[in-house]
């Protein structure tokens, strides 16, 4: 009798889980191939659908419903900023002017379709509307149901499905939990810059002990680094620069120059020529290799890095 | 000739340090060099450099110094200044004293506190003597005028820019809020930012946060939104139930008024946004184990309208608030906005609901029996549960907040209900069950 139960349970689990996992539909699952024909198209024929689109989308709707409505307008906009075929059938059957009223011109990768001979009276579906990704195939990637967000949310999701973002870049958004109210610290830093660039060093000192320095950003503390230079206060770089990864070019210069002004060329050299080839600002990173080299009295190298530093290209 | 020129020079610069050394002793002129920051030739002491006059001019001055005080200018045309210094007028709108010539105007010519010798104790002293102060002296100040550093954003000089901007209006702002560079390239940016910064904010100062345009932000946002979402409008102002955040003017607290990479101009995800103040119901679906499907997808906009309603819990269309009622066509229409409707309609079906025992409509029995109809929310969550289809763990009865347990157990054709002391009830669809 117990393994019974135990086998019931884990059966129980096993149903439910397919639902939790949030797949809208109860009888069509990730894999299963839908075919477009069987539905008739109602602005233009859906046979014209691109056969080589790597990926498509069909939206199960209906125009009595006020989510769905609000749904299938996200979804035009969404399909008309991107070349993806967008096919959306409402399952009450409406016509096309009906829903032109409801979402007025649209793209040209944009089908409407009725479900005349009911082929989605089989797939389960428990709740509307219902956005389904299919792939070259006609086979279900993904599916999704209500999205409160849906013209950002299932246009990002399709760039990824159709190359125009990296995974990581998707996903960097879909796991947020924390709402971003921070104020950035970017503007007062940049202002003490200015103050130093319009000859009030002092000024800039009184304003560079008010700041808060906690919690700065990558960026933040890039230019806050660049305050101090500024400032001839190398043994300060360090400091705001920790938590900064090593390989971060903009950070490796600026350590550069901070073991430069403690007087240390050698070491301040050898950081500088192993960002040569890969740091941007070149006649920043030249002159600095120009003065310690004039420094050391190796004039052959300063003058060709001072050279390199002033060279206006044309292209 | 070589000769006779150098002893020239030589004769003309002693006259000149002669001169220069004469004019600050301890009974004239003393003042004139205590500054922080001396010009140059004050420095120096060759006060000829600037004033001309010659030894018989000087020596009437030395006898009767109120008498004559006539110094000439080297420079015939324009300001003494431009011997040295470049005439500042390189840009399509020259400053107006520069215009004029009239360097001293802001300069002090011998020196000053501050490295450019301006008049005032900062910059905006100094600029404040001319322009009218109304305009910077509200509540809110920009951190630059705050600063009295005027010359941050404005050339004092010659511009090419309107309102002597020292760069492009749509450049200048970013030269400090470099980050907000980035708002173009996110997935939704707010209009207003084609148009520039200034469409919001006032540069120099306001009475509202952020140096809005306006008596506040909530007003800022109205001036435009009337017109752009008329009906998003007049729901605000007019909803008979207010969204808190939106009664107090906080538009900012739930969009970025700028760029953002969520829909809706939303800091974060919708779910993520509403329970970072809804914290005790966020936690609740955090570890809820079934969510309800616009929850969980951040759609709580599905029934939730978060600007106001006039519908309790700023639902967007009526809900009953009571555990029972008669059912009335319409009464439900908040969950058949995504659910079907048709699983109210017969008493019997075998395909409109998967909540029957045999093909008896369970959920036609639960909600049509006479006067103790139940509504949706009696049985189920509305957010998230821990039991199958967010059946909830119990239900309010009697007086007194009491409320009996329910426990349901989902099982594969049907499942079964246990509430408080009853005898518990199953259901199955392929073999209806006698609960006899």
């Amino acid at each position: 009798m117990n393994y019974r139960i135990i086998l019931g349970c884990l059966f129980s689990l096993l149903i439910v889980s397919t639902v939790i996992g949030a797949f809208p539909l109860q009888q069509l699952e990730k894999g299963d191939t839908v075919s477009l024909q069987e539905f008739k198209g109602l602005n233009k024929e859906l046979s014209n659908i691109d056969k080589n689109s790597e990926t498509k989308l069909l939206l199960l709707w209906r125009h009595d419903k006020r989510t769905n409505v609000d749904t299938v307008k996200n979804f035009v906009e969404m399909c008309s900023k991107r070349g993806v075929p967008c096919v959306a059938v409402d399952l009450q059957n409406v016509t096309m002017e009906k829903i032109k009223g409801i979402v007025g011109e649209t793209g040209e990768n944009v089908y409407f379709a009725q479900d005349k001979s009911s082929v989605t009276d089989d797939w389960g579906i428990f709740t509307l509307p219902v956005t389904l990704f299919l792939d070259k195939n006609n086979k279900v990637v993904n599916a999704v149901g209500f999205e409160g967000q849906y013209a950002v949310k299932v246009g990002r999701y399709v760039d990824f499905l159709t190359g125009k973002i990296s995974e990581e870049e998707y996903k960097k958004f879909e796991n947020t939990n924390k709402v971003n109210d921070r104020r950035s610290k970017l503007p007062k830093i940049n202002f003490i810059k200015r103050l130093i660039e319009d000859g009030q060093p002092e000024d800039a000192k009184e304003r560079l002990k008010k700041l808060d320095k906690k919690d700065l950003s990558m960026e933040e503390k890039l230019n806050l680094a660049e305050v101090y230079l500024k400032l001839d206060m190398p043994n300060k770089v360090e400091e705001v620069l920790k938590g900064v990864s090593e390989y971060n070019v903009g950070a490796k210069f600026y350590r550069a120059y901070a073991v430069y002004l403690k007087g240390n060329r050698d070491k301040a050299l050898n950081m500088l020529h192993s960002i040569e080839k890969i740091y941007p600002q070149k006649n920043k990173l030249f002159y600095l290799l120009g003065e310690i080299y004039k420094q050391k009295g190796d004039y052959k190298n300063a003058a060709e890095y001072f050279e390199k530093s002033c060279n206006n290209s044309a292209i | 000739m070589k000769r006779l020129f150098l002893v020239m020079l030589f004769c003309f610069a002693f006259s000149g340090l002669a001169y220069a050394a004469g004019c600050v002793t301890e009974e004239c002129h003393s003042d004139i060099q205590e500054y922080e920051y001396l010009h140059g030739p004050t420095a120096a002491k060759q006060c000829e450099v600037c004033h001309t006059a010659s030894p018989e001019e000087l020596e009437n001055h030395k006898k009767r110094p109120k008498s004559f005080i006539d110094f000439k200018s080297p420079v015939k045309d324009g300001p003494v200044c431009v011997m040295c210094h470049s005439n500042q007028r390189d840009g399509k709108n020259v400053h107006f004293p520069v215009e004029n010539g009239d360097c001293a105007s802001c300069h002090n010519p011998h020196g000053g506190n501050n490295k450019y010798f301006v008049k005032g104790k900062t910059e905006a002293d100094t600029c404040m003597q001319c322009h009218e102060k109304g305009m910077f002296n509200k509540k809110y100040q920009h951190g630059p005028l705050a600063a009295g550093e005027c010359a941050s954003c404005h050339d004092p000089h010659a511009s090419n820019y309107k309102a002597h901007l020292r760069f492009p209006p749509d450049k200048l702002c970013y030269q400090c809020h470099e980050d907000k560079k980035e708002a173009f390239n996110k997935a939704v940016v707010h209009a207003p930012i084609k148009d520039g910064c200034t469409s919001c904010h006032a540069p120099h100062s306001s009475n509202a946060k952020f140096h809005l345009k306006s008596t506040s932000e909530k007003a800022l946002c109205v001036e435009c939104h009337k017109e752009t979402t008329p009906k998003l409008m007049n729901r605000i102002k007019n909803a008979e139930f207010q969204h808190e955040p939106v009664e107090k003017g906080n538009c900012g607290g739930c969009h970025n008024p700028h760029a953002s990479e969520f829909g809706q101009l939303l800091r974060s995800d919708a779910k993520t946004v509403c329970f970072s103040c809804h914290s005790e119901l966020g936690n609740r679906v955090n570890n809820a184990e079934y969510v309800h499907g616009p929850v969980a997808t951040s759609g709580c906009s599905a029934c939730h309208s978060p600007h106001g309603s006039d519908d309790p819990y700023i639902l967007l269309e009526y809900f009953p608030e009571e555990f029972y009622n008669p059912y009335q066509q319409g009464m439900y229409q908040l969950c058949f906005e995504c659910h079907d409707q048709k699983m109210l309609a017969k008493q019997y079906t075998q395909e409109a609901t998967k909540f029957r025992n045999g093909n008896e409509n369970l959920h036609y029995t639960h909600v049509m029996i006479k006067g103790k109809g139940r509504s949706c929310k009696a049985c189920h969550e509305v957010h998230a549960s821990n039991q199958p289809l967010q059946v909830r763990k119990s239900v309010p009865y009697g007086s007194g907040d009491w409320e009996l347990p329910v426990n349901f157990t989902k099982k594969k054709n049907g499942g079964t209900c246990v509430v408080g002391c009853h005898k518990p009830k199953t259901y199955n669809r392929e073999n209806a069950y006698n609960n006899q």
